[in-house]
């Protein structure tokens, strides 16, 4: 037998079993350390101004905060003025690192912001729909801000959104930021409706929860607020409380001071008219650039 | 550590053409007659049939084949579903199990002894999905890949009886990609990989009360495969959060406890006729549980019962040369509609195969078999499992010989 033979005779069975037993490698990979966008309504982390900010309001432990944000309802909008630590648009970011989220230690670049990579979008006022120009504001630590550059109109209501990605908005030391995971599914059009077509590592309470928000920001829904006095139009004084429960779905307890600021096309509040914006949020960024590399979205009214 | 039942991550094995993810015998005699030889080996391919029968070989003989195997799944969105529509297939992907045992044969002092060695596939999975497929959150790409290693010996008691025992060796290689979400992000999957293995063994008799009359009856013991590996997400940035990062996985699967009782009957000199009843105790399956080592825990609910077959087959030697054979069977799985997946497109089969061999001269045969499984239509029911239906088809072609080599023969 010949050395080729014998080769043979060995590589034949040897390479049947290794077709037999052979899958496909997996190896692992060490995972991207990363600057994210942040919206956690759990954890009170929501870029301001929000109407999600002042719906969470009376979630919000006593103090500062809290009271300026139930101002903000009483008055039936945030306040217009200046760039302060109220109506400054206000997003916050997290380093993240290697999949562990941990406290942002970088700062954000304040020169990357522009017309390109912060959309503020008036959405109901003069001239809406409109894109303004941002001015951007020093940046503190692990947070981007920005102010309309023409100021804001009151009564008016706009649509702020900020890019990221290699077109975006840039840390100091020159990273691009990424959307957090609602806000991704959120802007590429994910149906939360179906366990089918949502992630599967979303439970049905997170997957009903970002399926209202996509369909708030989805939709030209104005925002208001009810009151306890009597004033809100269709709520009889004293039962402010208990239409805020019936329309955001909790406990009547939870407003037991008697106002709320909810999505306004509900009809659990009669005769109560609404005025819709020219267009949806999601629709808004969209003016200004793919809303796919929105990385934060926030809708907010100014007080008359 | 969080856990997590997802019931949409169906990490899992496919394919297999008895209870399960257990595959029939593919060697290419026993394929041809549907797997019911239990009480008709006679070759070294008893090593895996029922080690038995090592006891009545003379000398060395070899059986060495391979297999083509594919299998293929039809889903069906169930009708009037607000978010599934149309249909998917999976894609061609086929298996090459191989058979390939040694064994030798001997007298001792008046009694017959054999002593066999080799390796086959008793289990498995492969199933590819199509990338964007509307269930691509449950699974993608299945490849399970186990090898049982087989050392049995057999023994002749008296001339009307022989038994066998020994041990087997069952290794498991494990490849699941699944996709993260709908296909709104086909480039977010997450993969994993595992192997490991576990020993068992086998017990196995053979008898003949009457001339012509064969009953065989084989044991194999069940094997807890404890498998190690490594799991990878591929995602865009924003889909990876803690704890759906790159880590070790590793799964305890049980490849149950199997038992064959067969009946062989010589009805003429050239016409054998074989009868068998399998049970393969898939009890075991309630769960794919793969545990990773920085803080996920996928489980996968099986929920599976036992698997009974029925299967039966004729050989007709029609010359010293021909030899025709056939088979069918009828395998009721222990498949669970409110837990099934199409990781695993398992249903109850009914199989027919047909195959033939030719012998160039006394002692080297060459066979070939095709087998045709026809899985009946399964409709999923409850809310765990992906809604719609399936239909699988499985065919298998195996090609082999058998060669009584005359080394070491007293004749």
């Amino acid at each position: 037998m010949t050395v080729r033979q014998k080769w043979f005779r060995v590589a034949v069975p040897v390479l049947a079993l290794a077709v037999s037993g052979c899958v496909t490698d997996v190896t692992q990979e060490a995972s991207p350390s990363m600057l994210r966008a942040r919206f956690d309504s759990t954890a009170g982390v929501i870029p301001t101004p929000n109407d999600f900010a002042l719906q969470a309001a009376m979630g919000q432990p006593a103090g500062a905060t809290r009271t300026a944000l139930e101002g903000s309802i009483t008055a039936g909008g945030f306040p217009g003025g200046g760039p302060n630590a109220l109506n400054a648009i206000s997003v916050p970011f997290e380093f993240v690192s290697e999949g562990v989220g941990t406290t942002a230690t970088v700062w954000g670049d304040p020169t990357t912001i522009n017309s390109t990579t912060v959309a503020i979008v008036k959405v109901r006022g003069a001239g809406a729909p409109a894109v303004l120009d941002p001015t951007a504001l020093p940046t503190s630590l692990g947070r981007i801000q920005a102010f309309p550059a023409a100021g804001y109109e009151a009564g008016a209501r706009y649509v702020v959104a900020v890019r990221g990605g290699p077109n975006g908005v840039k840390a100091s030391d020159g990273r691009t930021f990424e959307a957090s995971t609602p806000i991704y599914l959120i802007t590429h059009g994910v149906n939360f409706a179906s366990p089918e077509t949502r992630p599967a590592t979303l439970t049905p309470d997170q997957a009903a929860s970002l399926q209202k928000v996509q369909g708030l920001l989805g939709a030209a829904v104005d925002w208001g607020h009810i009151l306890n006095d009597g004033s809100t139009a269709g709520v009889p004084a004293g039962a402010g409380a208990a239409t805020c429960a019936a329309i955001l779905g909790v406990a009547a307890a939870a407003f037991a001071e008697g106002q709320c600021w909810v999505p306004y096309a509900s009809a659990a509040v009669p005769g109560f008219p609404g005025d819709p914006p020219t267009k949806s949020a999601l629709a808004a960024v969209a003016l200004a650039f793919p809303v796919t590399e929105a990385i934060s979205i926030s809708t907010f009214e100014i007080a008359p | 550590m969080r856990k997590l039942v997802l019931a949409v991550l169906a990490f899992g094995p496919a394919l297999a053409l008895a209870s399960g993810f257990e595959v029939i015998n593919t060697n290419p005699r026993d394929l041809a007659m549907s797997h019911s030889l239990v009480a008709a080996q006679q070759d070294a391919a008893a090593t895996l049939g029922n080690p038995a029968a090592l006891s009545k070989l003379d000398g060395l003989n070899l059986s060495l084949a391979g297999t083509w195997l594919g299998v293929g799944t039809q889903w069906t969105a169930p009708s009037g579903d607000p978010v599934l529509k149309g249909s998917a297939e999976t894609k061609s992907a086929p298996v090459y199990p191989v058979s390939l045992f040694g064994a030798y044969g001997t007298q001792v002092n008046g009694h017959g002894v054999g002593v066999g060695v080799g390796v086959g596939v008793p289990a498995g999975g492969q199933v590819r999905w199509p990338e964007d497929w509307q269930g691509r959150g449950r699974i993608i790409t299945v490849e399970r890949r186990m090898l049982g290693f087989y050392g049995n010996v057999g023994y002749e008691v008296l001339p009307w009886l022989r038994v066998g025992a020994g041990g087997i060796y069952y290794y498991l290689n494990q490849y699941f990609k699944q996709g993260i979400q709908n296909s709104s992000t086909p480039d977010a999957f997450a993969e994993l990989k595992t192997s490991g293995g576990a020993l068992a063994f086998q017990l196995s008799a053979e008898a003949q009360p009457i001339d012509g009359l064969t009953i065989g009856v084989d044991y194999k013991h069940q094997g807890v495969m404890k498998t190690t590996g490594d799991g990878h997400f591929s995602a865009p940035p924003a889909l990876q959060n803690f704890p759906y990062v790159d880590q070790g996985v590793s799964e305890h699967l049980t490849f149950p406890n199997l038992l064959a009782v067969g009946v062989a009957w010589r009805v003429t000199k050239p016409v054998l006729v074989t009868l068998q009843y399998n049970y393969s105790r898939f009890q075991s399956y309630q769960e794919d549980d793969f545990v990773g080592d920085t803080g996920i825990d996928i489980v996968v609910p099986r929920r599976y019962s036992d698997g009974h077959v029925i299967r039966g087959g004729v050989e007709w030697s029609t010359s010293d040369k021909l030899t025709l054979r056939a088979g069918a069977m009828r395998d009721m799985s222990g498949f669970n509609t409110d837990a099934y997946s199409p990781t695993l497109p398992d249903s109850h089969t009914t199989g027919f195969s047909v195959g033939g061999g030719w012998t160039f001269f006394p002692g080297l045969a060459v066979n070939a078999a095709l087998f045709y499984g026809d899985r009946d239509k399964v409709t999923v029911t409850g809310t765990t499992a992906f809604p719609g239906s399936y239909k699988t088809d499985v065919w298998i072609a195996s090609l082999g010989l058998v060669w009584a080599t005359g080394v070491g023969a007293s004749k």
